[in-house]
C-alpha cells in the first residue's frame, strides 16, 4: 500500500473528526457543568440542519445561516433547560436519559409537521477540491477541519480567559463552594446549556451542505457523540477532541484495511477503553 | 338502380367489415385505459359482496426513512379514491388504513395483526424493507389474507418462501434486486469500463445485488475485473474516506445500491472527491445506481446529479407509453404536485388488482384469488406484469437510462432507455441458475 | 394481603383471554407477557441494585438467537434449543457482569450498550450463521397459539416468582443496600462486586428466557432485537410503572404496549404523543405508577 494513501485517508478521517468532535463538544460541556446526559442533543442536531437549511432558503447566506440557526438552536437549549431539564438536576441518569430521549421523540415528529418526512437539501457549499498528494481532497474537508479547530480555540478561550469560564469552571469542580461564594448557578446552568445546545446546531448546519436534512438523522449522531464523549472522558472537552479524532481516523483507515468491520469498529474501542480504563482518556475517577 | 353482382356485394360486405373491425379497434383502444387482469376462463361479474372492502397497507412512517411511506400511500390513496369516486368495487366503498412498519419486523408483524384481526382487513400491502417483509410474510398464512408487496426487493421473500416454503398467500408487484444486481450488469457489459468497484450499504441489500451483479457480469464480460468494494453504514455522515479507499483501486466504473438520504449525501461527497470524474466514458458516466432514478432522489438532488450516469427504479414514470401510464402519471400529478415514486405505481397497481380480482371471482376467498391470480397477465401503468405461479412474482421489465437535465421538467429525465426482456434477468424456478440466460444481451442491447 | 388477592384476580382473569376468539388480543397479551418479564429480570439491576444496563438486548437476542440458529440452522429440537439459549443468556451476562464489575452509573450503561451493539454488528454481519439483516425465519412454534398462551404464561408466572424470592430474600436486600450506599455494605463484610457480579447474572439468564419465548411466538429473530434502542424498552417501561417496586416493571409494561398500540391506531405521529407521555412521566411521576398508587394508599 503506498503510504500517500494512507496519509490521505488520514486527513479525510481527521475531517470526519471535526465533525463528531463539534457535536460531541456541546455534550461533554453540559455534563461536565450539570452533570446531565442531554440525549436530545441529537435532536439540537437536527434543528440545527434544519434551521440553517430554512434560513438560507431566505437569506441566501450561508455563514449568516449557520451562525443564526445555531443561536435558535441555543435559544430552544435553554427553554428546554429552564423549564424541563431543571427539574432533573440531581436525579439518577436513567431518569436523565428517559426525559431528554421523551425530546427527542417529540422534537423528530416536530420536524415532520413543520417540514414533511421527505428529506430536505439545500446547495452545496464550499464546492470544489484541491490536489494533494495527486488525490482530489473536497474543500469541504478542508473547511470541517478549520472549522474544528476554531471551535476549540474558542471554547479554550471563552473557558480560560473569560469570566464567565471562570465561573463555569468554578462551578463544575466544586458546587458548593461555588454557589456560597456568590455565583448564581441558575444562571451559570442555562447558560452553559445554551452553548452545549450551540455547538450541537452548529454540527448540524455544518453538515446539511454535504448532506441532507431529514427527520431522524440524529439518531446516528448522538450515539457517536456518547461514544467519543465517555472514551474521552465525561466532561473533558481535551478529551472529546482527541477521542473525536481516535474515532475518525479509525473509521477511515478502516475502511481502507478492514472495510467488513467498520461497522463495529466504534463499539470495539469504547468496549475497550472502558475495560482499560473505565473513566476514559482524560475522566476523573 | 343498376345490378350489383354477388362479388361487389360480398366486396361491400367485406370492406363494411373491415371498417366497422378497424373503428371498433380504435374505439376500443380510445376508451378509458385502467388496470386489469386478463386471466383465461375467467371473466368480470356484478353484485355487492361486502359492506366494505378493507385495505391495511404498511410502509415506513417514521424515523429517517419516513419518505416512502408517503411516496406509497400517494399512490394507493389515489387508487382509492378514484375507485370511490366510480362507485366503488361492485357497489362497496373502499376504505384504506395506513399503519407504520418503523422499520421494525415486530412492529409490521404487530401491525398485521391489528389490521386483519381488530379492523377486519381484507387485504394487506405495502412493506418497504426486505428485513420486514420476510418476518411478515411468514405469518400470513396465519392470519390467512393476501399480501401484495409493493417495495421490498429481497430476492429471498419470492424464491426461499414461496417457491420453496409454499407460503401462497404472498404476491410481489415490484422488481426484486434482479434489477439492481443483474440488469444492472447487463448495462455494465455494454460499457467500456473494465475495472469495477463499488460502495454499496452495508446490510443485506447490498450484498445481495453486489453478487448477483458480479456474478452476472463475469459471465457477460469475462474480461471484467472487480477492484474494490466499500461498505457504508446506514446513516453515514461522510462517505469520503470510503470514497477515497475505492479509489485507490482504481476502477473505471462504480456500482451502487445506495438509495434514500444516504444517497443524497453520498453523490453530492461523491462529486466533491472526483469519483464521478473517475468512470467518465464518451457516452457518459459509468456509474450504475439501480435505484437512482427514485422520486425522492430526483426531487432532492435534481441537476446536481451528474448527466450521463446510468439509473433505474422499480417503475420509471415516462415508460412505457401507453395510455395508461399517461393518464396514472397525470392523475398523480394533478393530485399530488409530484411524478409518481415507483413505490407509489405498485401500491397503485395493488389496489387495482384488488378491485379486479373481487370483480372476477365475485367472492373474497382467499384459494380463488390465488389461483386466479397465478399465470395470469396484468395491465398497468408500468406495463405488462406476467404473474408468475410458482413463485408470485410480478415480471416486467423496467428500462436503465442516462440521466439528463431537461429544463422543461422539475426533475432530471432519463434518455438512451435500455431495454432487456424480463424472462432474460429475472431468475426462475427452481432458481439453480444464474443468468444471463438464452445468451439473448447479444442481440438485445445496442452499443450504449 | 388485599393485595395479593387483586393480583391472583387479575392473572386468573388473563387466563380466560384465549376464550374470547380474539386473535390479536391472544397475541398482544403473549407479547406483554414476554415483555413483562423481561423489564421484570432487566429491574433486578436497575431498581434493586440501582445499575442503569443498556445492554440488555444482548442477553435476550443471544438466547433468541441461539435458539433460532440451533434449531433452524443445527435442526436440534425446540427443547434442547430453549434450553441453549437460555444458557448462552447465561453465560454472556457473566462475561459482562465480570467485565463490567468495577463501573458505575454511566460507565455501566456505556459499556454494556459497547457489548451489545458488537453482538448487533456481529449478527448483522455474519450473514451465512445469523442471517444477516434478514435474520432467520422459520423457527418452530411447537404448539398452537392457544396453548402456546398458557405455556407463556406459566413460564412467565414462574421466572417472576422466582426473581420476586431472590430480590425478596438477603441477597436483595444486600443488593439494595449496595444501591443506598456502597462504601457501608462492603464495611459490614460484603463483596459487593460478587454480589454485582450475581445481579447481573440473574438478570441477564432470566431476560434470555423472555428471548426464547419472544422468539418461539413471532417464529423469526432479526437484528433489531440487538439493538440499543431495544434496550431502551425496559427501561422507559420500568420508569413508567415505579423501579422500587416489584410489579413497576410490570405495570409500566402493559401501560407502554398498549399505550403505543392505541396511538399508531389513531395517528402516524405517534412518537410525539410517546414523547409528552414519557417526559410527563419522568417530571410529574418519578416513582412510576406504583409510586401514586402507593402515596394514595398510605394517605388513608
Amino acid at each position: 500500500m503506498d503510504p500517500s494513501a494512507i496519509i490521505f485517508q488520514l486527513i479525510l478521517g481527521i475531517a470526519s473528526a471535526m465533525l463528531y468532535w463539534i457535536v460531541s463538544s456541546g455534550l461533554t460541556f453540559t455534563f461536565g457543568v450539570t452533570r446531565v446526559l442531554n440525549f436530545a442533543h441529537g435532536a439540537f442536531y437536527m434543528l440545527g440542519a434544519y434551521f440553517t437549511l430554512t434560513i438560507f432558503e431566505l437569506t441566501q447566506n450561508y455563514i449568516f445561516s449557520l451562525f443564526f440557526g445555531a443561536t435558535l438552536v441555543a435559544l430552544i437549549g435553554a427553554a428546554c433547560e429552564r423549564g424541563l431539564i431543571s427539574r432533573i438536576y440531581g436525579l439518577p441518569v436513567p431518569f436523565q436519559l428517559t426525559l431528554t430521549f421523551g425530546l427527542v421523540l417529540v422534537f423528530d415528529d416536530l420536524v415532520r409537521i413543520f417540514w414533511g418526512s421527505v428529506p430536505k437539501m439545500m446547495p452545496p457549499q464550499f464546492v470544489g477540491s484541491i490536489n494533494v498528494l495527486g488525490r482530489a481532497l473536497p474543500i469541504f474537508s478542508v473547511y470541517l477541519i478549520i472549522a474544528g479547530i476554531a471551535i476549540a480555540l474558542i471554547m479554550y478561550f471563552l473557558l480560560s480567559k473569560t469570566d464567565w469560564g471562570m465561573e463555569i469552571r468554578a462551578i463544575t469542580v466544586d458546587p458548593e463552594t461555588a454557589v456560597c461564594s456568590g455565583l448564581n448557578p441558575t444562571f451559570l446552568y442555562a447558560t452553559a446549556f445554551m452553548f452545549g445546545s450551540f455547538f450541537a446546531g452548529l454540527g448540524g448546519g455544518l453538515y446539511v451542505p454535504i448532506s441532507s436534512a431529514a427527520p431522524g438523522m440524529g439518531e446516528h449522531v448522538i450515539i457517536y457523540a456518547f461514544i467519543v464523549t465517555v472514551i474521552g472522558g465525561l466532561g473533558s472537552i481535551k478529551g472529546a477532541f482527541i477521542s473525536a479524532l481516535i474515532i475518525g481516523i479509525i473509521e477511515s483507515l478502516g475502511a481502507l484495511f478492514v472495510p467488513w468491520m467498520t461497522i463495529a469498529l466504534p463499539y470495539i474501542a469504547l468496549a475497550a477503553v472502558l475495560i482499560l480504563r473505565p473513566e476514559g482518556i482524560f475522566g476523573e475517577k | 338502380m343498376a345490378e350489383v353482382s354477388r362479388r361487389e356485394f360480398l366486396k361491400y360486405i367485406a370492406a363494411l367489415g373491415v371498417g366497422l373491425a378497424i373503428g371498433g379497434g380504435i374505439g376500443y383502444s380510445a376508451r378509458k385505459p385502467e388496470v386489469k387482469i386478463v386471466k383465461k376462463g375467467a371473466e368480470e361479474v356484478g353484485g355487492k359482496i361486502k359492506e366494505k372492502i378493507k385495505i391495511g397497507h404498511i410502509a415506513i412512517f417514521s424515523g429517517p426513512f419516513s419518505t416512502y411511506g408517503e411516496l406509497q400511500k400517494r399512490g394507493s390513496l389515489l387508487a382509492v379514491e378514484e375507485i370511490n369516486k366510480a362507485g366503488g368495487i361492485m357497489g362497496s366503498k373502499v376504505e384504506i388504513i395506513y399503519r407504520d412498519s418503523a422499520a421494525k419486523p415486530a412492529e409490521a408483524v404487530k401491525q398485521v395483526r391489528s389490521l386483519v384481526e381488530s379492523e377486519g382487513c381484507d387485504f394487506i400491502i405495502g412493506i418497504d424493507s426486505s428485513g420486514v417483509v420476510l418476518a411478515v410474510a411468514e405469518v400470513m398464512p396465519e392470519v390467512n389474507k393476501l399480501l401484495f408487496v409493493t417495495h421490498a426487493a429481497t430476492h429471498r421473500l419470492t424464491e426461499e418462501l414461496v417457491y420453496k416454503k409454499g407460503i401462497k398467500q404472498v404476491f410481489r408487484i415490484a422488481v426484486p434486486v434482479y434489477q439492481d444486481g443483474i440488469m444492472a450488469a447487463f448495462i455494465a457489459s455494454k460499457l467500456p469500463a473494465k475495472r469495477w468497484g463499488c460502495v454499496h450499504p452495508d446490510y443485506e441489500y447490498g450484498y445481495a445485488s453486489w453478487e448477483l451483479f458480479k456474478k452476472t457480469l463475469a459471465k457477460l464480460r469475462p474480461d471484467v475485473e472487480f477492484v474494490g468494494e466499500a461498505w457504508a453504514k446506514i446513516g453515514t455522515t461522510d462517505f469520503t474516506p470510503l470514497i477515497s479507499s475505492i479509489m485507490e483501486k482504481k476502477p473505471d466504473g462504480i456500482h451502487t445500491v445506495e438509495w434514500g438520504f444516504d444517497l443524497f449525501t453520498f453523490v453530492r461527497q461523491a462529486k466533491q472527491t472526483g469519483l464521478f470524474d473517475a468512470v467518465k466514458y464518451d457516452g457518459g458516466y459509468a456509474w450504475i445506481n439501480p435505484m437512482g432514478y427514485s422520486i425522492d432522489a430526483m426531487e432532492a438532488l435534481k441537476s446536481e446529479y451528474p448527466e450521463g450516469c446510468w439509473v433505474s427504479g422499480r417503475y420509471i414514470w415516462m415508460y412505457p407509453d401507453t395510455p395508461l401510464n399517461k393518464k396514472f402519471v397525470k392523475a398523480h400529478l394533478d393530485r399530488w404536485g409530484h411524478f409518481p415514486a415507483y413505490s407509489g405505481e405498485t401500491s397503485y397497481t395493488a389496489v387495482y388488482m384488488i378491485k379486479k380480482l373481487i370483480e372476477m371471482t365475485k367472492t373474497l376467498d382467499i384459494d380463488t384469488h390465488i389461483k386466479t391470480l397465478e399465470d395470469s397477465t396484468v395491465y398497468s401503468p408500468a406495463g405488462v406484469r406476467f404473474i408468475r405461479k410458482k413463485d408470485h412474482q410480478a415480471v416486467y421489465s423496467v428500462p436503465y437510462g442516462q440521466i439528463k437535465h431537461d429544463p422543461s421538467y422539475p426533475i432530471p429525465v432519463l434518455t438512451n432507455l435500455q431495454s432487456v426482456p424480463a424472462e432474460d434477468y429475472y431468475r426462475h424456478p427452481p432458481f439453480k441458475e444464474m443468468p444471463p440466460f438464452r445468451e439473448l444481451y447479444k442481440k438485445v442491447l445496442p452499443k450504449a | 394481603m388485599r393485595n395479593k388477592t387483586i393480583l391472583a384476580a387479575v392473572i386468573a382473569l388473563t387466563l380466560l383471554i384465549p376464550f374470547t376468539g380474539n386473535k390479536y388480543l391472544l397475541y398482544l397479551s403473549i407479547k406483554i407477557w414476554i415483555l413483562i418479564l423481561y423489564a421484570i429480570a432487566f429491574n433486578i439491576i436497575f431498581g434493586y441494585s440501582g445499575l442503569l444496563s443498556f445492554g440488555h438486548a444482548l442477553f435476550f437476542s443471544g438466547s433468541a438467537y441461539g435458539l433460532a440458529i440451533l434449531v433452524v440452522k443445527s435442526g436440534l429440537p425446540l427443547p434442547v434449543g430453549f434450553i441453549a439459549g437460555i444458557a448462552i443468556a447465561a453465560v454472556f451476562s457473566a462475561a459482562v457482569g465480570f467485565l463490567s464489575l468495577r463501573h458505575k452509573e454511566i460507565h455501566f450503561a456505556m459499556i454494556t450498550l459497547a457489548f451489545s451493539m458488537m453482538f448487533w454488528g456481529i449478527v448483522m454481519k455474519w450473514r451465512d450463521v445469523t442471517g444477516g439483516e434478514d435474520g432467520i425465519a422459520g423457527i418452530p412454534r411447537g404448539m398452537p397459539i392457544f396453548w402456546f398462551y398458557y405455556f407463556s404464561v406459566a413460564v412467565v408466572l414462574i421466572c417472576a416468582y422466582i426473581i420476586y424470592r431472590f430480590v425478596k430474600s438477603d441477597f436483595g436486600l444486600v443488593l439494595e443496600g449496595i444501591r443506598e450506599n456502597e462504601v457501608r455494605v462492603r464495611f459490614s463484610g460484603h463483596s459487593t462486586l460478587k454480589y454485582r457480579l450475581y445481579a447481573t447474572i440473574v438478570s441477564g439468564t432470566f431476560t434470555g428466557v423472555a428471548g426464547a419465548l419472544w422468539t418461539m411466538l413471532d417464529r423469526t429473530v432479526t437484528p433489531s432485537i440487538s439493538h440499543w434502542s431495544f434496550s431502551a424498552m425496559p427501561v422507559i417501561a420500568t420508569l413508567i410503572g415505579g423501579p422500587q417496586n416489584f410489579l413497576g416493571p410490570a405495570i409500566g409494561t402493559l401501560i407502554y404496549v398498549i399505550a403505543q398500540d392505541v396511538i399508531t391506531k389513531y395517528t402516524l405521529y405517534w412518537q410525539f404523543i410517546l414523547g409528552m407521555v414519557v417526559v410527563s412521566v419522568v417530571l410529574f411521576f418519578r416513582g412510576g405508577v406504583m409510586g401514586v398508587l402507593e402515596r394514595l394508599f398510605e394517605r388513608r
